[in-house]
């Protein structure tokens, strides 16, 4: 079986453990809350399943198509793809660190990841449509260079900062919510890599 | 030590072809052209080798090694 096939009959597995461990563990969830669900969640459920479906629709049908002929990755693409994730990141950081109860209430984390996510479904109908499973078929050998030097700084960086925002919150000098502590690593590793991808892509 | 190269006297020489023409015709981007040119980024050798091709050279006439003073003092 090809690299690429391998691939992608490993991602259908993943998608249908996902889609199935989602369904239980939201049943799960469902049975032991009380509450009512507002409106607001109603509205944000159907919007997510809306996007779920579209992002797999656009993976999984347009490659096929003869519009995958335009489906081409550049250096404004690249360069985009990274201005996106430091916004996100911003975003996301400032949102999880000043407004903690309504991130999460509000599933505004979701929101924000939502347009960086679908920057990269694009980027994995570029690979599905050159049948190829390798990121490096679709960069060239710098920008490559550059992602490894972004993501081995990103694992540093980000290790420093949390070690420090735990020294921080156990002296209680300041305090995040349990859930917050992912939405802050999250967007700190999005900012951090997409920023330290995009000066060596510039500087180097 | 640095690597030093001629690409940009040869993309002038090659009816005075843009980073950009150049970057479409490997197959790389204008920006790693820009960065090659500048010394900042050392090419593979198989990148090497597809630039020194393209303007129908050698590696060697295509890349050299830059001395830097204190090696060249020793």
């Amino acid at each position: 079986m090809s690299e690429f096939k391998k691939w992608q009959t490993i991602l259908k597995i993943v998608l249908i453990i996902a889609i199935v461990g989602g369904i239980v563990i939201g049943s799960a969830i469902k049975g032991k809350q009380e509450q009512v669900e507002t409106t607001y969640e109603k509205i944000f459920k159907i919007s997510a399943f809306f996007i779920v479906f579209l992002a797999l629709f656009l993976y999984w049908i347009l490659p096929n198509t003869k519009l995958a002929r335009h489906f081409k990755m550049n250096e404004s693409l690249f360069i985009a793809s990274h201005i996106l994730g430091i916004v996100c990141g911003i975003t996301g950081l400032a949102a999880a660190i000043l407004w903690q109860q309504v991130i999460v209430k509000t599933h505004l984390f979701e929101f924000i990841v939502v347009l960086f996510g679908f920057i990269f479904v694009y980027w994995a109908m570029i690979l599905k449509a050159r049948k190829s499973a390798n990121v490096s078929d679709i960069l060239d050998e710098k920008q490559i260079d550059n992602i490894r030097k972004a993501a081995t700084v990103t694992l540093f960086v980000v290790s420093c900062i949390l070690l420090i925002m735990y020294f921080i919150s156990y002296h209680e000098v300041f305090t995040l919510e349990g859930k917050i502590w992912f939405l802050c690593y999250f967007f700190m590793t999005l900012l951090i890599y997409s920023g330290s991808t995009l000066y060596y892509f510039k500087k180097e | 030590m640095r690597l030093g190269n001629n690409i940009r006297r040869f993309r002038f020489d090659h009816n005075e072809m843009s980073q950009e023409e150049l970057a479409k015709a490997i197959g790389v981007t204008r920006q790693t052209i820009f960065s090659i040119e500048k010394g900042k980024f050392v090419p593979s050798t198989l990148l090497a080798l597809k630039l020194a091709r393209f303007f129908k050279k050698s590696v060697e006439e295509t890349f050299y090694i830059v001395e830097d003073v204190k090696s060249a003092r020793r």
